[in-house]
């Protein structure tokens, strides 16, 4: 028992630099991969919660543009991120005559294109949450649509979906593994060469474990904070006069009597 | 009445999960000397070798493959299979660095067991119809006999951790190179190809590839791989590839040669040439001491 914790000491010691570098770029990958993914969501997201244009051909576009993306997050959510891999990587290689896509961008590519493929679903899910009353009360205020996206729908999606952003990253930092079958050397890569080498599977394997596990916990921990301080626990009141088109129009945190 | 039922679900599950379990009876195979011998055993092969199809040559086998050599090792380690399949340096390498663990030679048509020249012996992979089959055919032929198993020798010695002063097989970088001959190997099978990460060996090659700094391949097919590209005149670049992406490399052009330890089988011919073999050993079985 001594002697197993010992050599999982060992390993650690001994192949501290590569360890690191493989934590780099499984960080490096699974954080730009989310964000890059989070942003395809949103702009899926608000496409395809767009009301049909009253234009025939913009209607048309819209249509067109909603079936593309059907495709893509029905195509890159029901098939494995492994695959996803493989097919992408070796497939560039076969049509450009041999030319490989540098191992770290692609390894991004693949992330956010399959985050993405999610956080459509999820930004979706977050905009038809939102009440309906909203939309009809920045229009009522003469927002148009975009207007309304913008300042009134989407802070509330991002305040709202962030735990399941949150759960998206966690789940990229653990699914960077799966890119060492193209050869990207992030963690689990180099837990291969470290138990080849020391032939300790079982050692190698549990010190990438714990690493996983304090990159994911840490990372859940600090999400969780920032959800927090997103809450809003207080209630607010638009102060102003409906008669006076010049009065001052304030906000206040909590309800008060107006003294007009 | 819910708990009742309840609990007779979960001692249910449980029961038919331990129904589930193999009976994990292993099988004293160290004192086979024949194929037959092996009759009933558990023995396993990595996954998409000839190695995996060699071993349904024993009577009643039950089978299994797994994806890498440590893999198989584990699973030997933890009773799970009796023994697996590998060539005999890569045995001999294993059974140097673990003391419990021994061999059996499935010597060819000595003990019930057959396979061909081209099943056993190792060969470089070219794309179909590459012009360098006849110069690396050429080069090869020029390497004796006694060097290959001198060579074989010192790279099982070397991925022991054992010194190794001078390599059997030497020659000279070529001072203006033609070009680069790009070749992949798994980097993952030694003594034939693997990583050294903290201090290159004799003889270790860096790899290429980005994110790839400060890892080195040596071993029989990286010091074979120096030799092809220096007899040719060109610069070496070593890849690190999957076993299964071997061949989809040299298939899109990303690679000019496979130079992994891999076998010049029927099947494989029908996707790529091969050159002459290189080195051809006796695939064996290993198992644990009891």
């Amino acid at each position: 028992m001594i002697q197993f914790f010992q050599d999982a000491a060992n390993i650690l010691s001994e192949h501290y630099p590569f360890l690191l570098r493989g934590v780099g770029y499984t960080m490096l990958i699974a954080l730009v991969g989310t964000l890059a993914g989070l942003l395809i969501g949103l702009a899926t997201g608000v496409l395809r919660t767009c009301p049909l244009s009253k234009n025939v051909v913009v209607r048309w576009l819209q249509k067109i543009a909603n079936g593309i993306i059907a495709v893509y997050v029905e195509v890159f959510r029901g098939t494995p991120m492994m695959v996803q891999a493989m097919v992408i990587y070796w497939g560039y290689a076969f049509a450009s005559g041999g030319n490989t896509l540098p191992l770290i961008p692609s390894g991004i590519l693949i992330v956010s294109i399959n985050t993405g493929a999610y956080m459509a679903e999820i930004v979706r899910g977050g905009i038809i949450s939102i009440d309906n009353g909203q939309f009809e009360g920045a229009a009522a205020v003469g927002m148009t649509h975009w207007q309304a996206m913008v300042h009134v729908i989407l802070p509330q999606v991002l305040r709202n979906i962030l735990p399941s952003v949150a759960n998206e990253f966690v789940i990229n930092i653990k699914d960077t593994s799966v890119l060492n079958v193209i050869g990207v050397t992030e963690l689990y890569y180099f837990a291969g060469i470290i138990k080849r080498q020391t032939f300790q599977t079982f050692q190698t394997y549990l010190v990438i474990c714990v690493i996983y596990f304090i990159l994911t916990f840490s990372i859940t921990r600090i999400l969780r904070a920032i959800e927090k301080k997103l809450q809003v626990t207080d209630s607010f009141v638009i102060c102003g006069s409906q008669s006076d088109p010049n009065a001052e129009i304030r906000v206040v945190k909590k309800p008060e009597v107006p003294n007009d | 009445m819910k708990k009742i039922i309840a609990m007779t679900l979960a001692l249910l599950m449980v029961l038919s999960l331990a129904a589930c379990g193999n009976s994990a009876a292993s099988m004293d195979i160290s004192g086979a000397k024949t194929i037959a011998d092996l009759k009933g055993a558990k023995i396993a092969a990595q996954t998409g070798t000839f190695h995996a199809d060699a071993l349904k040559q024993i009577p009643e086998v039950q089978a299994s493959d797994l994806p890498d050599f440590t893999a198989l090792l584990e699973a030997l380690k933890a009773g799970t299979i009796d023994g697996y399949i590998a060539e005999e340096p890569t045995a001999f390498d294993v059974c140097m660095s673990n003391e419990d663990l021994a061999y059996l030679p499935l010597v060819n048509n000595d003990t019930g067991f057959t396979a061909t020249d081209a099943d056993t012996g190792i060969a470089v992979g070219l794309k179909t119809g590459n012009a360098l089959r006849e110069q690396i055919n050429e080069i090869l032929s020029q390497i004796p006999a006694e060097t290959r198993s001198e060579l074989m020798n010192q790279m099982v010695q070397i991925s022991a951790g054992k010194e190794v002063t001078k390599l059997a097989l030497e020659s000279e970088a070529p001072a203006n190179p033609t070009g680069t001959l790009k070749v992949a190997m798994e980097c993952a099978y030694a003594p034939f190809n693997w990583t050294d990460s903290s201090n290159p060996s004799l003889g270790a090659v860096p790899i290429s590839g980005e994110g790839k700094e400060g890892l080195y391949a040596n071993g029989y097919d990286v010091q074979i791989a120096k030799y092809i590209a220096n007899k040719l005149g060109m610069d070496l670049e070593i890849y690190a590839i999957e076993w299964d992406g071997l061949i989809p490399a040299l298939d899109a052009g990303t690679v000019d040669a496979i130079i992994a330890g891999m076998s010049p089988t029927a099947e494989r011919e029908e996707q790529i040439d091969f050159t002459d073999v290189y080195y051809s050993s006796n695939l064996v079985v290993i198992y644990k001491k009891k």
